[in-house]
């Protein structure tokens, strides 16, 4: 019994010893502090240049487009105008999110072409994947014909007149061209200058209003594979 | 038991990431709100300034026929600000006509819309079928209305329809009309001898207006 007492202090100071030689050594260290910052992806129109509006007719012997309208009269009007003052927090570069076109007085056979530059103002690039149009009245229904990104693409909006849920000859209301957007891209501080050109068909109603919305959207251009 | 609940967990983890990889990214979005208001094309009849005869002139003078002109089926512009209405139908009656009569009806032909209107067009028809109606080759304000009154195969004119403008004399068709002005119009019946007693003829006269820009459609 007394060798058993005995033996204990000396496992315990062992142990000790032991857990002392484990502990008891030097150590230093290395430190990796890491800021990261990230950059911004922002598409806008651009703050300089703005948008315009041109009208044409189209010369019934040429089949060409002539700036104005028919025999000079000033009947159609056009506007572009740009909204939403947006600044990229990183550039401080300035832009808009909104571009506005009004067209009143229109008819049957009247071209209105915008020109507008949307600009890269953040500081990554942008791949353009897409450009949805839509009326968000949902009087006019829209479809593409020579979809993006063929440049031109070509669409129009139709009225359902005989409601079969499709387009049908004599429904058309306003052919839709987009000049130069997607597929493009564009890197940070580059703009790119394109069109969305419209006219007006014969069955487009009077005194009526028709709205439409479009969305040009741009992801970061390495993710740009995911939309083929 | 532990092991496989611990490597499902850790699968799982993985997948989270995997996917996490494929869907954060970053994308914007610009708009395009467009706003199209239509005009309006509206050609009428705005009013009537007078509607009368040549009695007048006849020695001695008597009231014997009598025009009576008025509009119906009205349209209103709702572009126009106070609202402008026009009417389709210019109906005119002649009672109790006999031959060198002659009717004669002032009338205001407006465009009470926003576009020009360009008058390309005007037929007269007979809605009974019994009259022929053909324009004078050499007066183009001149139509001539024609019945085979005594059976022998030809036409025989029985009413001289005159259609032009009051100001110059010009005729209708060819001319535009822009938005918000009016065009005076002279329409002359005159009454032939071929004319028959008692019958009641009817003819109508329409006139075809299209968008400015779409005229050359109708050379």
């Amino acid at each position: 019994m007394r060798k058993k007492m005995l033996a204990l202090p000396i496992v315990l100071v062992l142990a000790v010893s032991l857990f002392g030689l484990a502990y008891a050594h030097w150590s230093d260290m290395v430190y990796i502090d890491s800021t990261v910052e990230m950059g911004s992806l922002t598409l806008a129109f651009d703050y300089v240049e703005p948008p315009q509006c041109v009208e044409y007719y189209k010369d019934p012997n040429t089949g060409a487009l002539v700036p104005g309208e028919w025999l000079g009269k000033d009947v159609g009007n056009c506007c572009a105008t740009r909204l939403e003052l947006i600044e990229d927090v990183h550039t401080g570069k300035l832009g808009y999110k909104l571009l506005c076109i009004n067209v009143t007085n229109a008819y049957p056979q009247y071209f209105v072409h915008t020109t507008f530059i949307v600009h890269n103002i953040g500081t990554i690039p942008i791949h353009l994947v897409d450009f949805i149009i839509w009326d968000p009245t949902g009087q006019l229904d829209f479809m593409w014909i020579s979809p993006p990104p063929a440049s031109p693409a070509l669409g129009l909006f139709y009225k359902d007149f005989n409601g079969n849920q499709a387009y049908d000859a004599g429904e058309e209301i306003i052919n839709v061209k987009l000049v130069n957007f997607v597929c493009t891209q564009l890197d940070p501080c580059n703009s790119t200058k394109g069109e969305i050109d419209i006219d007006f068909k014969q069955p487009a109603e009077e005194c009526h209003t028709y709205r439409f919305m479009a969305m040009l959207v741009g992801v970061q251009w390495n993710k740009a594979y995911m939309y083929p | 038991m532990k092991s496989k609940v611990l490597s499902m967990f850790l699968v799982t983890l993985m997948a989270a990431s995997i996917a996490g990889v494929a869907f954060a990214h970053w994308s914007d979005v610009v708009y395009i709100d467009g706003t199209v208001e239509m005009g309006e094309l509206i050609v009428g009849w705005l009013d009537i300034k007078m509607c009368g005869d040549n009695e007048d002139t006849f020695d001695p003078v008597k009231e014997v026929a009598e025009p009576e002109c008025w509009l119906d089926v009205e349209e209103t512009s709702v572009h126009h600000d106070p609202p402008q209405t026009v009417y389709k139908v210019l109906y005119i009656v002649v009672h109790n006509a006999y031959p060198q009569y002659r009717a004669y009806c002032k009338v205001d032909l407006k465009n009470a819309g926003t576009i020009p209107a360009h008058i390309v067009g005007l037929s007269i028809t007979d809605p009974d079928g019994v009259l022929t109606i053909e324009p004078d080759p050499a007066d183009p304000t001149h139509y001539e209305i024609m019945k085979d009154v005594d059976g022998d195969g030809d036409l025989e004119a029985i009413i001289n329809l005159y259609i032009y403008k009051q100001e110059t004399g010009a005729p209708l068709v060819c001319n535009q009309l822009d938005p918000c002005t009016d065009e005076p119009v002279d329409i002359v019946l005159e009454f032939k001898q071929e004319a028959e007693e008692c019958h009641t003829y009817r003819f109508v006269i329409e006139i075809l207006a299209v968008q400015w820009n779409k005229a050359y459609l109708f050379p």
